[in-house]
């Protein structure tokens, strides 16, 4: 990957993935909680590269902000912004190689269950503590299993999608 | 990391979560008085000018079992519903579901759960009134 600006087939490829990452997001949307997002922006950052997965994270986010026109927006969009793109980094801190498959369920199990804390968050400044706090405790068992479902599938498929994803890299 | 190793830090997981979630449901789930109660049922119905008051003694944990042992008494009618059962009839005025409901009050203060999760406390009072949607 080039360190100026990407280039056509990086542009290509930064898009594509975040398509697919959405239409992940699509099939797995009946599951409560169940996703695969996490995971596809990880495995692209640790494969790819920060600026990149970082620009596919925001790319991703963006598609859901045009998804949200037929589903209807929400403060979700804001939380969205700050979520994704912190995933990006804390792959970057805490991930180097595909071999860190019980760091990386760590690192997503962790991010699943505190995802709505920047949902609260948004809450607590636009309708008060006691609304952001109700919120929060209504939505442990979802945390719970959005931070269970996160640590298995980053465990299972954290580095046969890396392998892949780095050999076509390598061919890329 | 070896495929069995992997099942056993799933499992584990998964059961962190589960104990998580029943925890929770115990937690958050309303808090039942055990035991003999005396409980006062009031049932205001405006248009037909019903204001009739009940005075029972139930063993009954929540509103709902007491509504159906007073089924003759108060003569309920319920409807199971995604968040339980619902008064849809009191003293034989049935609610016309498009345009009113029950509205359920405790001392005065509006319930925030059906009458199934609802616990029956000595002393208090629970006022069912049709109300307009």
């Amino acid at each position: 990957m080039s360190k100026g600006h990407f280039s056509l087939r990086e542009a290509a490829l930064i898009g594509v993935w975040a398509a697919m990452t959405f239409a992940v997001k699509l099939v797995l949307a009946p599951l409560a909680n169940v996703e695969l997002v996490s995971l596809m922006l990880c495995v692209f950052t640790v494969a790819m590269g920060f600026r990149s997965g970082l620009t596919a994270a925001f790319v991703f986010t963006m598609l859901t902000v045009c998804e949200s026109a037929y589903y209807g927006a929400g403060d979700w969009i804001a939380a969205y912004f700050i979520n994704w793109p912190l995933l990006t980094v804390l792959t970057w801190l805490f991930l180097k190689n595909k071999d860190q498959e019980i760091r990386a369920a760590a690192v997503l199990g962790l991010f699943g269950f505190f995802f709505d804390l920047s949902s609260a968050a948004i809450k607590l400044i636009l309708f008060g503590r006691i609304y952001a706090l109700t919120y929060l405790i209504s939505g442990i068992p979802f945390d719970a299993i959005h931070g269970a479902s996160n640590f298995i599938t980053g465990l299972f498929l954290f580095r046969p999608l890396c392998s892949q994803l780095e050999k076509l890299r390598d061919k890329f | 990391m070896k495929y069995k190793k992997k099942i056993i830090f799933s499992l584990a997981a998964a059961a962190a979560a589960i104990l998580l979630i029943a925890g929770y449901f115990a937690w958050s789930a309303p808090k039942t008085q055990q035991g003999n109660k005396s409980v006062t049922i009031q049932v205001v119905i405006s248009s037909k000018e019903i204001n009739q008051t009940f005075h029972y003694r139930t063993n009954q944990a929540y509103v709902s079992g007491l509504l159906k042992d007073e089924k003759n008494d108060l003569k309920t009618e319920m409807q199971k519903g995604q968040y339980g059962e619902f008064v849809t009839g009191l003293l034989g005025v049935k609610a016309d579901s498009k345009k009113e409901y029950f509205n359920i009050k405790v001392d005065g203060k509006d319930a925030t759960v059906g009458v199934s999760q609802l616990p029956l406390e000595d002393g208090k009072t629970y006022t069912f009134t049709l109300t307009a949607l």
